[in-house]
């Protein structure tokens, strides 16, 4: 197996699937399990989990979601009866059951962006944070069906990606000002409602997203606005923080930092944040609009 | 002629019309009637033993009991006024005294278990539940079904009798209630073309299975979970003595994380001395400290573990007296709370506030002081005033805002969830 082609299939499938780490990661384990040579399942499986650990080892921009959608998606194809004793049908219905997954969550977004229709109505301003492709497409969306709204978003330091978010929004006519992310609080009463994606979302229906995320959330509980999270649901993770920093280092620097400092990381800067599940109202999924503690049963379902 | 038969055909039919009414109007009478009923049977009955100032409710209680040769314990009259619906048992009142002999008695292992109880010799949700459990077993090895009885009916008459008796000794635990449910349901289950030695067996393996399963093993599951939580340089809270949470404080030590704890107690029980007395015997490093003081420590602590006594329904977690008080005081400093709770003690109840069901323990004990060569003990002594009343109450409630995580033999969770992981359970397990 060879770590540069893996990663070269992986960028290739991030720019055709419009930037969906998540559906990338799974279009490339897929490919992965039908070239693979193995004769046993227990290999199998142990080279798709190496494929897994190349991916996140990559400077991948969203570790969360990688390896979430990894880790489910070979609960998923392991889920069915393998008892049979010949290894190529194994194999069969291990890709069967690949191709169904990628095709579950390939519609993914269109069902979120249908969900989230009915919370943006006229005249709202929406507070957003840096820039998130499933917010840019639930906004879109609502701009097609003819709802006049404004929105907020932050600038989002250090990689100032809430610029690139303000430029896309501008392309659709939305009205969009971008707030340096000081401002959060203070723009805040201005705001009706905000909007956040993520990149993962852990066991409890807290998430973790872009670094900024759980300030914006403080804010939005201490002035009582509701906090909305559009998610997919190949991101909820079966980790449990207690707090920030319970959170993996894999997920919270880059790879290549990491291995520059060799593990001493205090004098870094992380580029997530966990939020709790108190500070969320509502977790929009293609499972339907979820309250955070519904998250859990869904881990339930989906990994039991 | 045309008249005539005309006549009888119009008055035949008229008839069948007059009965066809008559019925039609019986029958919806009667309907009527059974709507009234069932909405007269609809309102929620209140469970006896939190009427304990009713006094029809008390009588009728006594007459059953009596029926089982089961003796109600006195209660102790001096109740404070928000608790005056529960029990307050009277220690010094015999429960035992006119415990009989003869094929209606009480079999001595129970007798002997429920005088543990109510002197506080066995203390502890997991500690009582394995008492029962042994209590039963011997019960169900020594009877003896009559001739003209089955076995089964038998047994459910005598296991009535034994719990009535170990409830008036001192109220059910959660624990305990989720055993004996355990026990009814395979009896009831039990096929009947097996011998009577036979249904014994599998009762007493079921029960040992269930405690080997559900304690042990849980136990063990859930320090190993835990300890994935806990970092070295830790400052550990914990609260009361729990056998789950002094397990894995252990088992941590053991694996060579370098941690401190901080063992929180309260008054008049002070069960915090026993689990001082087991890590500091194991080499664990431990600050003992009384409840009025957490709110000195609180901002140096990085995890509170403490183990429940029980978990509702709707999340709410029932604990010693004081787990809400350091639950709150950990939450106002950002502190997580852990609460380590075996998945047996999960509760189909719903209860929202410590007062509508609870334990009282003896109020005398509170009036104690603490340090008898000091102060001398003054108010007790004084008990007969009519003035002085005290509250001993045993358990209180806490709200899940307040608790960041449950662990469980069957993985980590949000308080909220206990009614998917039972659901998950039922799935999983043959209960």
């Amino acid at each position: 197996m060879d770590d540069t082609a893996v990663v070269k299939k992986f960028q290739e499938k991030l720019n055709n699937s419009n930037y969906n780490p998540g559906i990338a990661a799974i279009g490339t384990l897929l490919d992965q399990l039908k070239v693979d040579k193995a004769e046993t399942l227990a290999e199998l499986i142990a080279n798709l989990k190496k494929v897994g650990e190349i991916l996140l080892s990559t400077d991948c921009h969203a570790a969360t979601a990688v390896s979430s959608s990894c880790d489910l998606f070979m609960r998923f194809i392991t889920l069915a009866g393998l008892e049979l004793q010949d290894f190529n049908r194994v194999k069969e219905i291990l890709v069967q059951r690949g191709e169904i997954f990628l095709l579950r969550v390939l519609g993914c977004r269109q069902k979120i962006v249908d969900y989230s229709l009915p919370f943006i109505n006229e005249g709202l301003v929406i507070l957003i944070h840096s820039k998130s492709v499933m917010v840019l497409k639930v906004l879109e969306n609502a701009a097609k069906a003819n709802k006049k709204f404004s929105v907020f978003v932050t600038q989002s330091c250090p990689d100032m990606t809430g610029l690139e978010m303000e430029k896309s929004l501008n392309k659709l006519n939305i009205p969009v000002t971008s707030i340096i992310d000081a401002a959060a609080a203070y723009t805040m009463e201005k705001v009706d409602l905000v909007l956040l994606g993520a990149e993962g979302v852990v066991d409890n229906g807290g998430i973790i997203n872009k670094i900024g995320s759980y300030q914006v959330a403080l804010c939005a509980k201490a002035l009582n606005k509701p906090v909305y999270v559009v998610t997919e649901s190949f991101k909820f993770t079966k980790i449990f923080p207690l707090n920030q920093d319970e959170i993996p280092n894999r997920f919270k620097y880059k790879q290549s930092i990491m291995d520059c400092k060799k593990g001493d990381m205090s004098k870094e800067h992380p580029v997530v944040d966990y939020t709790p599940p108190h500070l969320i109202t509502l977790l929009i999924t293609d499972l339907g609009v979820l309250t955070p503690t519904a998250v859990t049963e869904e881990l339930m379902n989906s990994y039991l | 002629m045309m008249g005539d038969e005309n006549k009888p055909k119009k008055s035949k039919s008229e008839l069948k019309a007059e009965r066809r009414a008559k019925q039609e109007a019986e029958r919806a009478a009667k309907a009527a009637k059974r709507v009234d009923a069932g909405k007269k049977k609809s309102l929620p009955s209140v469970p006896a033993n939190i009427q304990a100032d009713n006094p029809q409710v008390v009588r009728k209680v006594t007459k059953q009991l009596e029926k089982q040769m089961v003796v109600r314990h006195a209660d102790e009259q001096k109740k404070v006024n928000m608790v005056v619906h529960l029990h307050q048992y009277d220690r010094t009142s015999s429960i035992t005294r006119s415990i009989g002999f003869g094929k209606q008695a009480i079999h001595p292992a129970i007798v002997q278990v429920g005088l543990k109880y109510s002197q506080g010799f066995i203390t502890g949700s997991n500690a009582r539940c394995i008492a029962l459990v042994d209590a039963l077993c011997h019960l169900i090895k020594d009877i003896k079904t009559p001739k003209d009885k089955m076995f089964k009916f038998h047994l459910e008459s005598k296991l009535k009798q034994s719990i009535n008796y170990v409830e008036q000794c001192r109220p059910k635990s959660i624990s305990m209630g989720n055993a004996i449910k355990f026990l009814r349901s395979k009896l009831y289950n039990l096929p009947s073309d097996i011998t009577e030695d036979e249904s014994k067996d599998v009762l007493i393996s079921a029960l040992r299975m269930f405690v080997k399963e559900n304690i042990e093993l849980a136990g063990i599951a859930i320090s190993k979970s835990v300890i994935t939580k806990i970092r070295s340089g830790d400052n550990i809270l914990t609260f009361g003595s729990s056998s789950v949470v002094s397990r894995l404080l252990c088992d941590a030590y053991n694996s060579g994380i370098d941690f401190t704890v901080t063992i929180v107690d309260a008054r008049p029980k002070l069960c915090g001395v026993d689990m001082l007395e087991k890590l500091v015997h194991h080499g664990v490093k431990c600050t003992y400290l009384h409840i009025t003081a957490i709110s000195h420590v609180m901002p140096r602590i990085t995890k509170v573990i403490c183990g429940a006594h029980g978990i509702f329904s709707n999340g709410y977690v029932m604990g010693t007296v004081g787990l809400a008080s350091v639950c709150m005081m950990a939450n106002f400093a950002n502190v997580p709370v852990i609460i380590c709770c075996e998945v047996y003690k999960f509760s189909e109840h719903v209860q929202t506030d410590s007062f509508v069901k609870n334990e009282l323990g003896d109020p005398r004990d509170v009036l104690t002081p603490h340090n008898v060569q000091h102060k001398k003990a003054v108010l007790p002594e004084m008990w007969d005033k009519d003035c002085l009343k005290a509250l001993n109450i045993t358990y209180d409630v806490t709200p899940p805002k307040y608790i960041s995580m449950v662990v469980t033999e069957l993985g980590q969770f949000p308080s909220l969830s206990v009614p998917a992981v039972l659901r998950m359970r039922s799935k999983i397990s043959a209960y």
